[in-house]
């Protein structure tokens, strides 16, 4: 899976879970707080990519996340792992 | 109005969502019709006793906000779509309902201050089948269990949904007593205004869906019909006929504004019924058997607290679930509190058109029980059939027909002994 079909996945749920961000383009470089979304719908769209992404990165990772591009090297590499041990 | 009527309190405005009605209008039909709302469980687990109930599992809120909220706020339409999003199933039925009410009082239009109007709840698990559906999902794999869950699985979180979608910022909690919820809301909410600690508060009967687990403990201890109806579903909820076999749950939402006369007066908002009186006792008992003493207590109290005597009522909203035991308890008590006056005053069973709400059954009946006293009738109570020799009062059977209504009283009893009574009058300055 590449980074842009993470990109994909991050960006899906992000237009679910803050619908009034529909038909704005996301950004690699956009920070979720500085997009409207709060506190609860960050923890939603972490969640829900882990979910379709099926991949599980730690919490103590993710509190270090600032930018969607934060987000991305971490789901990047979760996926990689998986891939890696599950081909 | 008068000084003496500053503290009086009104119902300025409901809200509701039940089996047999989404709004007022539907509501008030079904009422005056005799409709049931009882079918079998959307959802059926065949090693589950309870088959049938009163089943909203498949609401559509955006459908319900077109219809319904059509001359909402396109800022409350747009803030609710948000927050109920991801609601689990009373969430999203109590705050539709209670966007109803706030909106049928006018608050959108001339508001109370909001540090001057708050919320009160009445209800507590009210998100079993979704606290066991993430158990359920924890058991497979932990991450994945619902990322709002640490809100989201508290009951408190209905309360703040519908305290931040409405911005009641004044007194904020809620209320539980089992299947007498609604009324013991509706006395603390009485008892805040009268004290002068808000001028108004929006008073939520908050949905009590029901999981297989809670489905099947009722069967268990022989409370749920399960027998004799499961084919025909709309004849289930029987209140004082012979055949009654237990009572049959049901999802409903009922939510009313209340407010002291004075503010309603400074908004020019609608008064359509007076909450005039109160009451809480108990049966200090585990058991889910009825305490005759207790209710004939409760009854007594309630009118005290509006300063009124039993001879001056003319219509009671009853409890009246489809026990065997609880409908007989309660007729023996309202016998023994209103002697020879008992036999002149009806008596229905809005739960046999709905179903029991469990802890909002008593604010979806305070509904039923102001429109009928504002359209002059009295709903039937259906399924009469078989009538119980010891069950003598006059039930409404199987017609609706014109009852002029001045005071009504109505029931709520819970598990646990608890026990709790309203006295709701006309508008006393009727347009």
């Amino acid at each position: 899976m590449t980074r842009n079909e993470v990109f994909e996945v991050v960006k899906a749920q992000i237009y679910r879970v803050a619908s009034h961000l529909r038909g704005k383009e996301i950004q690699e470089t956009d920070n979720l707080t500085d997009l409207g979304a709060d506190s609860l719908d960050i923890v939603e769209v972490v969640s829900g990519s882990m979910k379709q992404l099926n991949i599980k990165v730690p919490r103590t990772r993710l509190s270090m996340v600032d930018e969607v591009s934060d987000l991305l090297d971490l789901f990047e590499e979760a996926v990689a792992t998986k891939q890696t041990v599950q081909p | 109005m008068t000084t003496n009527d500053e503290r009086r309190v009104a119902i300025t405005g409901m809200g509701i969502i039940s089996p047999i009605g989404e709004n007022l209008a539907d509501y008030l039909a079904a009422l005056r019709q005799g409709c049931s709302g009882i079918t079998r469980w959307k959802q059926l687990d065949e090693r589950c006793y309870s088959r049938i109930g009163g089943d909203l599992s498949d609401f559509d809120l955006a459908a319900h906000l077109e219809h319904v909220g059509i001359h909402y706020p396109e800022a409350l339409v747009q803030m609710a779509r948000k927050l109920l999003r991801a609601t689990p199933l009373s969430g999203r039925l109590t705050t539709a309902a209670a966007l109803q009410a706030f909106v049928h009082a006018g608050l959108h239009e001339t508001p109370v201050a909001p540090a001057r109007i708050g919320h009160i709840l009445a209800g507590h698990n009210l998100n079993g089948p979704y606290i066991h559906d993430n158990a359920m999902t924890y058991r497979e794999e932990p991450e994945f269990i619902d990322p709002l869950y640490g809100v989201m699985y508290l009951d408190t979180d209905v309360l703040a949904v519908i305290a931040q979608l409405l911005n009641l910022r004044g007194p904020c909690f809620s209320v539980g007593g089992a299947c007498a919820s609604g009324n013991l809301a509706l006395l603390a909410s009485l008892d805040l205004l009268r004290a002068g600690r808000a001028d108004a508060l929006v008073v939520s009967g908050a949905a009590s869906p029901l999981g297989f687990v809670t489905r099947q403990a009722w069967s268990l201890i022989d409370a749920l019909s399960i027998r004799s109806f499961n084919d025909t579903p709309t004849q289930a909820s029987r209140p004082f006929d012979a055949r009654r076999e237990g009572f049959v749950p049901s999802e409903g939402a009922a939510v009313v504004v209340l407010e002291t006369f004075a503010s309603a007066q400074r908004r020019g908002a609608p008064i359509h019924a007076e909450l005039m009186g109160a009451a809480s006792t108990s049966n200090a008992s585990r058991t889910t058997k009825p305490d005759l003493e207790a209710q004939v207590r409760v009854m007594g109290d309630a009118l005290r607290d509006a300063g009124l005597v039993p001879e001056q009522v003319d219509y009671i909203n009853a409890h009246a679930t489809s026990t065997p035991l609880g409908d007989a308890v309660e007729v023996q008590a309202i016998k023994q509190l209103f002697g020879a006056h008992a036999y002149a005053i009806p008596v229905n069973a809005t739960k046999s058109l709905v179903g029991h709400c469990l802890t909002s059954a008593a604010i979806v009946e305070l509904v039923a029980t102001v429109l009928q006293i504002q359209h002059n009738f009295v709903h039937p109570t259906i399924n009469q059939t078989v009538a119980d020799p010891e069950l003598d009062l006059d039930f409404v059977p199987n017609q609706a027909r014109p009852h002029q209504i001045q005071v009504a009283l109505s029931n709520a009893f819970g598990f646990g002994g608890l026990n709790a009574c309203v006295v709701v009058g006309a508008n006393p300055y009727p347009q």
